[in-house]
């Protein structure tokens, strides 16, 4: 087991700092960027999350996949980018072993920043705890429909709470202003 | 990490040679769909790195288990050798079972007839070419525990041919009758039929005697 941890260990993350930074050119637009600092804490954080999610990395990170994700989000905030960044990259190896590698990364991705958009309005904790959970446990029971739509508009169907319904609330409005 | 050759050269490769082969490997294990791979996969993608690179010790040529050979021209040659051992064991097994005779023993019947061919279709050369698939409940004289994949899959065959070979040496009725006078009950037991024919013949079962059976 040492040895087993020893060489995949060894696998280089050096390379990761660079390829976060080079994100800043495309998140610019969105008025987020990423100090030097900041990238080593999420390369280290990335590395660190691995290891407690015992996988390994070979060739370039999930990070910079992760940013370029999220960069547009209405709920991305510079003072929270990188932390939000660091938890989102936790969340993601997490729930790759949850979903036994069964869902690809990109599938994986556009699930979960859908929700972050959407049933989440940007809260990490709920995406982790209650979306990404209840789907896991889909994905572990067979259900495999996200292979069709790369994992957009995935969680209506399992999604237990009721939601807010804008269009009834116009109407609602609508009723008890103007009848 | 270092492998032997039959002629007890041995080649050391260092693990940054290695990696770059797993994470080739890892790639197309997830058809580029996944950047990461959990350690137990990885693990068992380096096993399969090493075992390809051990299969270069059945390599005739010694020229080429020579010191100059880096890791990746190593695991390649060895992933050719190891293919045409298995095309080569497949081909041996088909050809062996157009005669084969299982003589009523359900674990003879069920390892070679059911279980082999298995082994041929869903045998992973690439990504786990250590695992041998089956549990090869039938026991024949020269198995070894130790041996895994198409090593242990080859040994395995060549002992079958074997025991074949010598059991056809005898007519098909004194084979089940001194079976059934062994014991009544031998076509539900795990045993092996050569090794009690054997031993009513009064062969030892050193093996010597199975041997010369088999030359003539």
């Amino acid at each position: 087991m040492e040895q087993e941890k020893s060489w995949i260990e060894c696998v280089s993350i050096e390379h990761q700092m660079a390829e976060i930074l080079d994100t800043n050119e495309s998140t610019a637009a969105y008025g987020l960027t990423l100090s030097r600092e900041q990238a080593r804490m999420i390369a280290e954080s990335g590395k660190d999350a691995l290891r407690q999610e015992r996988r390994v990395e070979f060739g370039g990170s999930i990070s910079k996949a992760i940013i370029l994700a999220f960069c547009d989000s209405q709920y991305m905030e510079q003072d929270h980018f990188a932390e939000t960044v660091i938890r989102l990259q936790e969340i993601f190896y997490e729930f790759k072993n949850e979903m036994l590698d069964q869902i690809s990364d990109d599938e994986l991705l556009n699930f979960m920043r859908e929700q972050f958009e959407g049933v989440c309005a940007g809260d990490v904790d709920y995406l982790e705890d209650t979306v990404l959970t209840v789907y896991a446990q889909a994905v572990r029971n067979g259900y495999d429909g996200f292979k069709g739509t790369d994992g957009r508009g995935e969680y209506q169907q399992f999604d237990e709470v009721q939601r807010w319904d804008p269009e009834l609330y116009r109407e609602m409005l609508k009723d008890l202003i103007w009848k | 990490m270092a492998y032997t050759s039959e002629g007890g050269k041995i080649m050391q490769f260092e693990m940054e040679e290695l990696i770059p082969i797993v994470a080739e490997l890892a790639e197309t294990y997830t058809s580029r769909e996944s950047s990461s791979i959990t350690y137990e996969k990885a693990e068992q993608l380096m096993q399969a790195v090493l075992y390809t690179i051990n299969e270069l010790r059945f390599s005739d040529a010694d020229y080429l288990v020579s010191a100059c050979m880096n890791a990746r021209q190593a695991y390649d040659l060895g992933y050719e050798i190891l293919c045409r051992r298995v095309s080569g064991c497949r081909e041996a097994y088909n050809r062996m079972i157009v005669d084969f005779d299982d003589y009523g023993n359900e674990f003879y019947y069920d390892t070679v007839v059911k279980g082999l061919p298995l082994f041929f279709l869903h045998y992973d050369a690439r990504y786990d070419p250590q695992d041998h698939l089956l549990t090869l409940d039938y026991i024949t004289r020269d198995f070894d525990t130790e041996l895994t994949g198409i090593d242990q899959i080859s040994v395995y065959l060549n002992s079958i041919l074997e025991e074949q070979r010598y059991l056809k040496g005898f007519r098909r009725e004194y084979v089940i009758d001194t079976l059934m006078r062994w014991n009544r009950g031998y076509r539900r037991l795990p045993v092996n039929v050569a090794e009690i024919v054997q031993k009513a013949e009064g062969q030892d079962g050193t093996g010597e005697e199975l041997d010369r059976v088999c030359k003539h």
